[in-house]
């Protein structure tokens, strides 16, 4: 029965060619992590950052956009069912495992290789990779039932916490990327134990909890408001675009999702952005100037890129109503002035990591200028691209609050193709000036290209409608 | 004059009409539309009927420009359907349609009106608010409407400038009897040329003079409410006359 139960939740909620595709690269990268045993140990702090970096994102990534594995009909039909709760239980974490914690088991491929010492410290580390993951798992269970304000406050904690060991402190999770194996270890365990117990109990009344969440609605109105009067059609379209960010919290992992749109004004961005410019410099200070490259500019400029383009690339077009926006007036209009307001936007909040760019650059920095031409112009450039590579690629509209996606396919996988380019051109970029300059000048022909000419915008909207956009 | 006259005439400026001329247009390997042709003079209200998956939807959404046409050729009071002409002539409601989720009802209605540049917006949307009675909903997040408000709103986004030539998919969806009635109300006042795509013939018979009903992509009859009327045999519903119609078997 149990097994039946599992199969049933796994096959209602991923299709087919996505689990096999799960599957394989897991395999390949455990394969490769294990076999991988004669490159030279690397002391470079690029795999620590890189580590932490990555478990911060899915940390975060999980208790933000986190909920449970559950679709509506497994209210109306499953728990309906006499099955055992206990079964149910297991099932549904095996479910929800797959849709969260198995991401984080990608890791362990491009860990293990670089674990120094015997089989016994790569068979710590596995483990402790495998609790992340649990970790993960449950993180993202438990914050479903959580407000918005309550899940920033957790994330927040979570990941400074996360971030201590690079400034020299090692009482955190993240303690066994930078050489505190026992002592990351310890708190990975004590971690997992609440968060584990929490979260299978919660699993064990999810349909109170399923009802709550989605009966908890958020406030009626939004807390700040926009007003357009007196705007002419230009201006009206860089008021909108440009002064706010709209926020779509997901909620539900598979199935029924319900979404929540918040709105932040965009100047609250003025504040973490120069933190984080700061953080970005005095890593690269204490790392120092020496070797090819800076790790710290390398990937800062690499995270910060796709971070950005994709904060403010995100759900653009979901939001979108083309028998509003592209009916008011000629699509390329709209379209130029949407792209206009985002790279405006994207260049504003990447000012402080300019000026720290340009810092670096004074003190001799090797990457220093080709990382200020990337995060200058390049990534204030990029979301007009991502927007337009979605718009071809995978886009859902986001119509209702409560939208009954499909299952979880490959092609949504394939939409993260972008981001893969995008990453290729940050480091291009980084290592060479002329490569910097390159990726700017491609960068900018595109834009000037889907930009300015109007059969572009015309066929995007044409393709979007086919593809059920209204 | 109605559609059958002009056609019997063969005389057809193009302009001051809403026109389709052989228009095909498939999505994949579905035929959507069959070399469809159709043409509503200016200033008269026809219902588009037909069975679901008839090509209602398309038809509209090729008439407002956001589809292409894979053949033949439309025109809206003689200006290419992309065109601005076109566009300020225009307001369309889509089928369950849906306004900005990110915008409160009145940011949507000050948002579009804007992208329209509507003259005097403010009384324009409190007009439409009271009308349409959504002005206690005026600050609400479109996501927290109600299904029938969502409708409301929806329908003054597509007539908050006053439109000429009005494409409605399924308006009155969602709408309670006595909304149903403001928004006819609101539509016969507007004076517009006016093409309502409905598979219930009662709102076809509400709120226009003719109806053109089609299957499978093509027309299948057109003309006015009356002669669809007269087509009945005694004690027949106009309902079967047009199931009869649209199978072909009359
Ligand atoms: N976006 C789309 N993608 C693929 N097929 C579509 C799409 N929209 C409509 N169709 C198909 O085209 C035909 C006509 O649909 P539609 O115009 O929506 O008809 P109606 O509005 O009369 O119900 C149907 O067979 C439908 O399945
Ligand atoms: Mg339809």
């Amino acid at each position: 029965m149990l097994g039946k139960l599992v199969k049933f939740l796994i096959v209602t909620r991923f299709s087919r060619p996505l689990v096999a595709f799960i599957f394989i690269f897991l395999g390949y990268s455990v394969v490769m992590g294990t076999l991988y045993n004669s490159v030279q140990t690397r002391s470079s702090p690029f795999f620590n950052y890189y580590l932490v970096g990555v478990l911060v994102f899915l940390i975060i990534f999980m208790v933000f956009l986190g909920g449970v594995a559950l679709m509506k009909s497994d209210l109306d039909y499953l728990f309906t069912l006499p099955l055992k709760r206990g079964e149910m239980v297991i099932s549904l974490y095996l479910a929800q495992f797959m849709a969260t914690g198995v991401s984080f088991l990608f890791a362990v491929g491009y860990v293990l290789p670089y674990v120094s010492g015997g089989l016994a410290a790569k068979a710590v580390m596995s483990g402790d990779i495998a609790l992340l993951a649990l970790l993960v798992t449950s993180l993202s269970i438990l914050s479903f039932r959580l407000g918005q304000r309550e899940k920033a406050m957790l994330a927040a904690a979570l990941g400074v916490w996360a971030v201590l060991p690079l400034f020299g402190i090692s009482y955190s999770y993240t303690a066994i990327f930078t050489g505190g194996i026992t002592i990351g270890t310890v708190i990975i365990i004590a971690m997992n134990i609440p968060a584990n117990f929490f979260a299978v109990r919660q699993l064990s009344d999810i349909e109170i909890g399923f009802l709550k969440s989605a009966s908890r609605r958020s406030g009626g109105e939004f807390r700040t408001a926009e007003s357009f009067e007196g705007l002419s059609p230009d201006r009206a379209i860089y008021a909108h675009h440009l002064s706010e960010l709209s926020l779509t919290g997901r909620f539900g992992i598979g199935g029924s999702v319900s979404v929540r749109i918040s709105r932040i004004r965009l100047y609250y961005l003025l504040i973490p952005a120069p933190l984080l410019a700061f953080i970005y410099l005095y890593l690269a200070f204490s790392e120092g100037n020496s070797g090819p490259v800076n790790i710290t500019v390398l990937l800062g400029s690499l995270y910060v890129g796709i971070f950005t383009s994709i904060l403010f690339a995100q759900e653009v077009l979901s939001h979108e109503r083309a028998w509003l926006a592209f009916l008011a007036m000629p699509i390329w209009r709209y379209w130029r002035g949407l792209a206009l307001s985002k790279i405006l936007q994207t260049l504003v909040i990447m000012v402080p990591f300019v000026v720290s760019d340009a810092i670096l650059g004074l003190y001799g920095f090797t990457g220093a200028l080709n990382a200020l031409i990337f995060m200058g112009a390049t990534v204030p450039l990029s979301p007009v691209i991502v927007i337009y590579f979605q718009s071809r690629l995978s886009v859902n509209q986001i119509v209702d609050t409560e939208i009954m996606s499909g299952q979880q396919n490959l092609k949504q996988v394939l939409g993260l193709a972008p981001i893969l380019i995008f990453s290729i051109m940050a480091v291009v970029s980084v290592l060479s000036l002329t490569g910097a300059i390159a990726v700017l000048c491609i960068s900018i022909g595109s834009v000037a290209y889907l930009v300015a000419n109007p059969r572009i915008s015309e066929n995007m909207v044409f393709s979007l409608t086919e593809k059920g956009f209204v | 004059m109605t559609v059958l006259e002009s056609q019997t005439v063969g005389a057809y400026s193009g302009s001051g009409s809403i026109l389709l001329e052989g228009v095909r247009k498939a999505y994949g390997s579905t035929v959507a539309l069959d070399g469809l042709s159709i043409e509503i003079p200016a200033g008269e209200k026809f219902a588009l009927i037909g069975p679901n998956g008839a090509g209602k939807s398309t038809t509209l959404k090729l008439l407002v420009g956001l589809l292409r046409q894979d053949a033949g050729t439309i025109s809206i009071m003689g200006h290419p359907p992309t065109s601005m002409e076109a566009k300020k002539m225009l307001g369309y409601l889509p089928e369950d349609a849906s306004p900005y989720a990110t915008l409160s009802v009145r940011e949507n209605l000050e948002y579009v009106g804007a992208l329209r540049g509507v003259e005097q917006l403010r009384d324009r949307i409190d007009k439409m608010l009271s009308e349409l009675t959504l002005a206690e909903y005026e600050r609400s997040k479109v996501g927290k409407l109600s299904r029938g408000n969502r409708q409301k709103l929806a329908v003054a986004l597509a007539l908050i400038h006053q439109p000429r030539v009005v494409l409605l998919d399924e308006p009155l969806n969602y709408l309670d009897i006595p909304t149903q009635e403001r928004v006819v109300q609101m539509l016969d006042r507007l004076n517009a040329t006016i093409l309502v795509s409905t598979h219930i013939m009662s709102i076809a018979e509400r709120l226009t003079d003719g109806a053109i009903v089609i299957a499978r992509g093509r027309k299948v009859w057109s003309g006015s409410m009356g002669e669809l009327q007269a087509q009945a045999q005694p004690s027949e519903s106009i309902e079967s006359v047009v199931v009869r119609l649209m199978t072909g078997a009359g």
